[in-house]
This record gives C-alpha cells, sequence and structure tokens, in this order.
C-alpha cells in the first residue's frame, strides 16, 4: 500500500520509528497482560472519560484528546511537547481495568480508532498505517501477555456471553462455526475482546481482558516474542502480504490453550517463504487447519472495523448484521457527498464571482468561534507567507506564537508583534490586514496588495503544496499549541468539532514533526 | 482541526487559483461554478489528508486527468446507480429468501450475497476504492473517507456561511458607506 514493502514497514516513517521504539519497549515490557483491551475500552469510551483516563494515568495522554493543559504551552516547549505528545499519541489509554502502563504505542492506534478518536488517527497518514496495525490486532499484547497461555487467562465469565452476544451481532451474515461453540464463542470473546472495538460492552461487561487479539501479525522485530505465538504487525503490511501470507501461514499458529494443543503444531510448512507472517491462534474446538484459521482472521478483522465504522456512522448502534450495516455506511457516504454538493452550490450561488480574496476576513467576521477566528488569521498569514521568504515568515510565526496568547478576535498579532522581519519592511500589507480583521467591515484594500503577487505565486507553482509545504508545516507546528488551547477553551462547541479538532491537531503535529525531522 | 485548517487553506487555494482568472469565471454559470467549488473542495480535502488512504490519490487522479465536471456528473450518477441497486438487491434477497425456503444454508448465502452487492457498492461510493482491495482495507478506506467527509463538509459549511453573512452585511453595508465616501471625498476637496 502507501507503505512501501512490508518489510520495511515498522520503520517507514518517522512517525513510526517512534512508534516502533514504543512498540520495542512494549514488547520487551511484555508483562502486561491488559494491552490493547483496556485500551480499546477505554479508547470507545466518551472521549472526556478516555482524555481524563489518559491524562490522568499518564503523563502525555492522548495527544489529540488530551485535555488543555497539555496544549496550552509555550513555543518554546511546544517541541519537547510535540515529542511527547507524538509519543502520547501511540501511548495506550492507560486502562482503568488493568493497572500497568503497558507500552503503548500501538494500542494507541486502536485507541484513535473509534468516534472522533477515529478522526485522529485518520488525519495522519502514518497513523492509519498504525491504526490499521492495531485494527490487525496486534500482538503486542499477545506477545507479552502470553507466557503462561492459560485460557483462562483470557476467558472472562461475565464477558462470555457478552462475547457471545456481540458474536452473534455481527456473525449473522458470517460463518457460523464460531459462534456456534458457546465454549468457543466465550474463548473466543475472550480473544476477540481486543480486536472488539466496541468497548462500551466489554466495560458494560466488567472488563476487558485477553487482549490477545485472535489475529495477529507478526512484525519482523518482534519475533523475539516468539514463545507466546501472537504478533503484532501492521494490517497494512498485512493487507498487502496477508492474503499471500495468511492463507499459506495461518501455519504459523500456535495454540498454546493450557497446553493442549501443543501437539498440534500446524507448522507444516516449513519452506515459508521470507515475508511477515500471521500467527494465529487457534483456540479449542476450532479447526486448526490453515484455512480456516486465515479465514476466521480475515472475519475477525473485518468485524472489527465494521464495529469501528458503527461507531462512525450515526444511528448505527442498534443496528445489527453486516449487510444492513453496510447499507447505512452508503447511505451516510452518499448523503455527506451530497451535503458537499449542496454546499458547493451554496457558495457558488452566494459568491458569484468566486471571489475568495475576503475570505478570510468574511470568516473572522463573521464567526463567533475563536477558533475560527484563529482559522481565519492562519489563512490570513499563510497567504502572506506564500510569497514572502518561508525562513522568515517562520520566524514570525514563532512571535506570532508567542504574542498571540489572549485569542481575542480583534487583536491581530502581527500589528503587536516586534517582529522585525518582513512584516515590517511590508507595513502596507500588515497593517491593512490587521486593520480588516480588526474592523472586518473594509473587505476591499486589505487583500488586493496581496492578490497579485498571491496568484503569481500561486500560478508558477502547484497550487497546492509545494510553495506551500515548508513553511506552512512550520507555521502549523507552531499553531498547534495556541489552537489546541483554543479549541479546548471552546469545547462548548459541537462534540464532534472538539474531538475531530484535537484529533486533528495530534495527527497534523506528528506529521509536521515528521516533517521536520 | 489541523486537517480543518489545512483543507481550509487549500481551498481558498485551489479557489483562487481557478478564478485567478476573473472574466472566465464570472461567464460561467450556476452549475459550473457548483462544479467548479466542489472539485476544488475535493481536492482540498485531497491534498489536505495526505498519503495514508487511497482515495485522496484517486480523487487527484480523477480530477487531474479527466475534467472535472466529469468526475462530479459520473460520481453523482454512480451514487444514483448504486442506491437503486441497493434497493433492487434488497427486494431481490428478500424474495429470493423467501422462495428458498426456511434452510438456513439459503438464508446464509443470501445474505452473503446481500453483503457482497453492499460491499460492491460500497466501492463505487468511495473513490479509489475499486479494484484492489479486499474487504478488510475497504472499511478502513471507508472510515478514512467519512472522517475526512464530516469535515469537509463542516468546513464548507462554515465557509458558505460566512460568505453569506457577509454578504448580506456587506449589501446593507455598503450604500452607507459609499455615500460616506462620497461626503469625506465632497470635503476633502473643499
Amino acid at each position: 500500500m502507501n507503505c512501501g514493502p512490508p518489510d520495511q514497514m515498522p520503520q517507514a516513517t518517522a512517525p513510526s520509528c517512534f512508534l516502533n521504539l514504543n512498540w520495542d519497549q512494549s514488547m520487551a515490557a511484555a508483562g502486561n497482560g491488559d494491552h490493547l483491551d483496556p485500551a480499546l475500552s477505554s479508547m470507545v469510551s466518551s472521549p472526556a472519560s478516555n482524555s481524563t483516563a489518559a491524562a490522568a494515568s499518564d503523563g502525555r495522554g492522548l495527544h489529540g484528546i488530551s485535555p488543555q493543559p497539555q496544549y496550552g504551552g509555550t513555543p518554546l516547549s511546544s517541541p519537547p511537547k510535540l515529542n511527547l505528545s507524538m509519543m502520547g499519541q501511540f501511548h495506550h489509554y492507560p486502562p482503568p481495568q488493568v493497572g500497568g502502563a503497558g507500552a503503548a504505542g500501538l494500542p494507541i492506534l486502536e485507541n484513535l480508532m473509534p468516534m472522533g478518536h477515529l478522526d485522529q488517527f485518520l488525519a495522519d497518514p502514518g497513523f492509519a498505517e498504525r491504526a490499521a496495525r492495531l485494527s490487525g490486532f496486534d500482538g503486542r499484547a499477545g506477545g507479552g501477555g502470553y507466557g503462561g497461555g492459560v485460557p483462562g487467562q483470557f476467558g472472562l465469565p461475565e464477558a462470555g456471553p457478552v462475547g457471545a452476544l456481540k458474536e452473534l451481532e455481527l456473525g449473522n451474515g458470517r460463518d457460523e462455526s464460531s459462534v456456534s461453540d458457546p465454549a468457543s464463542a466465550s474463548a473466543e470473546m475472550a480473544l476477540k475482546a481486543p480486536s472488539d472495538g466496541n468497548a462500551r460492552k466489554r466495560k458494560a461487561s466488567g472488563k476487558g481482558k485477553g487482549k490477545d487479539g485472535p489475529v495477529s501479525t507478526s512484525a519482523k522485530d518482534l519475533a523475539k516474542e516468539e514463545s507466546s505465538g501472537k504478533r503484532c504487525k501492521s494490517a497494512d503490511e498485512s493487507n498487502g502480504a496477508e492474503d499471500n501470507s495468511a492463507k499459506a501461514k495461518a501455519a504459523q499458529s500456535t495454540s498454546e490453550n493450557g497446553g493442549k494443543k501443543q501437539g498440534k503444531d500446524s507448522t507444516s510448512k516449513p519452506p515459508e517463504p521470507p515475508k511477515d507472517y500471521i500467527h494465529v491462534r487457534a483456540r479449542r474446538g476450532e479447526a486448526t487447519d490453515s484455512h480456516s484459521l486465515a479465514e476466521r482472521v480475515r472475519r475477525e478483522k473485518i468485524s472489527q472495523r465494521m464495529k469501528l465504522l458503527q461507531d462512525l456512522v450515526p444511528g448505527c448502534n442498534k443496528v445489527v448484521g453486516k449487510a444492513v450495516m453496510l447499507d447505512e455506511i452508503i447511505n451516510y457516504v452518499q448523503s455527506l457527498q451530497r451535503q458537499v454538493e449542496f454546499l458547493s452550490m451554496k457558495l457558488a450561488t452566494v459568491n458569484p464571482q468566486l471571489d475568495f480574496n475576503n475570505l478570510p476576513n468574511l470568516l473572522s467576521k463573521d464567526v463567533r468561534t475563536s477558533i475560527y477566528d484563529h482559522i481565519t488569521t492562519f489563512c490570513s498569514f499563510l497567504l502572506r507567507l506564500l510569497h514572502n521568504s518561508s525562513y522568515l515568515t517562520y520566524q514570525l510565526c514563532n512571535q506570532m506564537q508567542q504574542s498571540c496568547g489572549p485569542l481575542q478576535n480583534s487583536h491581530f498579532p502581527l500589528e503587536t508583534s516586534g517582529a522585525p522581519m518582513t512584516y515590517i519592511n511590508q507595513p502596507h500589507q500588515g497593517n491593512p490586514l490587521g486593520c480588516s480583521l480588526t474592523n472586518g467591515m473594509d473587505n476591499q484594500s486589505s487583500m488586493h496588495p496581496l492578490d497579485p503577487a498571491f496568484c503569481r505565486s500561486m500560478n508558477s507553482q502547484h497550487p497546492f503544496l509545494n510553495g506551500v509545504s515548508d513553511s506552512t508545516s512550520q507555521v502549523g507546528t507552531f499553531w498547534q499549541d495556541d489552537l489546541q488551547s483554543v479549541v479546548h477553551m471552546d469545547m462548548g462547541q459541537s462534540q464532534e468539532m472538539a474531538t475531530s479538532s484535537n484529533s486533528y491537531n495530534g495527527s497534523l503535529q506528528t506529521v509536521h514533526m515528521k516533517m521536520e525531522l | 482541526m489541523a486537517f480543518k485548517q489545512e483543507l481550509l487553506k487549500n481551498l481558498i487555494l485551489s479557489l483562487r487559483a481557478r478564478t485567478a482568472d476573473a472574466c472566465r469565471f464570472s461567464a460561467m454559470s450556476l452549475q459550473e461554478r457548483k462544479r467548479a467549488v466542489k472539485a476544488s473542495a475535493d481536492v482540498a480535502m485531497a491534498t489536505a489528508r495526505g498519503g495514508g488512504a487511497r482515495w485522496p490519490k484517486a480523487i487527484l487522479a480523477a480530477a487531474g486527468t479527466t475534467s472535472s465536471n466529469q468526475s462530479c456528473k459520473v460520481r453523482s450518477s454512480r451514487c444514483r446507480r448504486v442506491v437503486r441497486r441497493c434497493f433492487r438487491e434488497k427486494r431481490r434477497g428478500g424474495s429470493a429468501a423467501a422462495l428458498a425456503g426456511s434452510a438456513a444454508a439459503s438464508s446464509v448465502d443470501v445474505a452473503r450475497r446481500l453483503v457482497r452487492k453492499r460491499t460492491m457498492a460500497l466501492r463505487k461510493v468511495i473513490p479509489g476504492a475499486d479494484a484492489v482491495m479486499d474487504e478488510a482495507s475497504l472499511l478502513r478506506e471507508a472510515m478514512d473517507y467519512v472522517v475526512h467527509l464530516r469535515a469537509q463538509v463542516d468546513v464548507l459549511r462554515r465557509v458558505s456561511e460566512a460568505v453569506q453573512r457577509s454578504s448580506l452585511l456587506r449589501d446593507s453595508v455598503w450604500p452607507q458607506s459609499a455615500l460616506r465616501g462620497k461626503e469625506d471625498s465632497s470635503s476633502m476637496r473643499q
């Protein structure tokens, strides 16, 4: 997929290198059996509780969802905070059930999956991969926690029926073999617990142990966890390689059910190509056929993702069944696309000239939220950035950041920042913009000096990323803290906006970290 | 939030790029303008998303190769077709289940068929998901796309509201400011 060859997956990107650090450490620690499942359960619960749990238990907390204190920092402290937040992003929610801080990297990704958390991880390309990894059900947990491989370790008596229920929920259109056997259902529930994104039920059931999901794909650097038989790997890699390797490689599955199945070493395919493989634990009473194991892996991955989608699409909580769920998803996507069309029609109507030069001013004048005010200043600032030197604006951003502590509608940082940079050299640009932002009334003159230069710069290069990425990435990192504090101050806005803003903020921050690295 | 900022920035940039040629755009019809806005919004969303999923590439490829008008039309017509197909399948699926009797196996088959049809429909709705992917990655793409689509809708809504309100305000204010300007100029001349 995007990440290149599977075997390079763990080290693919800079963010993922952080992830891998966490991952390896966590794998090394591996002492906790908690890992993913509690992470997942905490993840799926409300963002507020998640953030408090995360922040409370660990200084880092989840990047996007963590409460304000994380992001109220000054720009000077932003880089370390960014580091922390990025690490924290991978840090799993310290689950209330599990005492351990356990390591973090991957489960967090799954933490990011449901609801607003999903936004967070999705916004970052690296995250998507990591989340996919997690959703593949990562054996970090599996590796560490299974030293004993006792089935009772996963089995939660109270979770059994709930698990069976959940299994049944999604199992309508699926192969019933996994659901028919109540005993295996409970075991399956236990094993599936980490893969189950719907942590509400798990919490209702009381816990979520056995985070060791039935699906775990191995990563090369986690090969040391071999003993427990569960590996963690990027589902992205596995997506590409899984279809090839799953069938062939389910042979690698080991079952550690109290040692009863240890004799059934299904590694009957020794000459396995040296690609990443999936370690699947064959459950008791289940066929250990490589095909059925691979099939089970695939099914569970799909069900897990369906659950996440269920959280994402509104009104799908009561829906049972894959077909209906897919129907709802399709309808939702179509409705969103229709909304986009309608809104673009509205924009075209309202603004016949498609004259968006004054858009930042309009936004600042109009919108009451300070968040949008910052977007406005951000945009107008960006417009300047585009035809100023990136380095100078970078420094200016720094100054702006420092002076932009109080978020007031009328205060434009350029006017007060002592930036000895281009803005002082070009006061005619700075002042009109500032005035326009303060007044919001004179829309005409402010942006015009910038427009020709802007258009020239626009036309000279690809309008989207080339000229903007470097400077804006730097700007972005410095704006993140401020904006994050704005976001948090304005939590009274829609819940979705808050969560998505947090999530996007966090992910963008990590992306910027990557770029700056 | 950062994604929304990125999206807004890209939206503004793309709209500016499109409206750089002012005379051409004033001559566009409403439909064309709408399509331009929508295309630029989609491209903005795709570029703001980055490289973490398949759908941005599909959007950008579609915007680059074919004309934006065609892609939008095609997509909307595809959506309609998909919805119709889903309904048809549902009806057909229901009748088939009734005909097949109460055998458990056949109901499972019917369910599987329904799921398969809907998976195909989902592939058509989500850009770039047509070809390769297995169901798990398709669902992940769907999740990713839904999230970013929501953000795009939000940004567009805010922008349109802001523009609308400012245009209303401008209309109400302009006469007065024009008058004031005239007075000032006249007083200055004196």
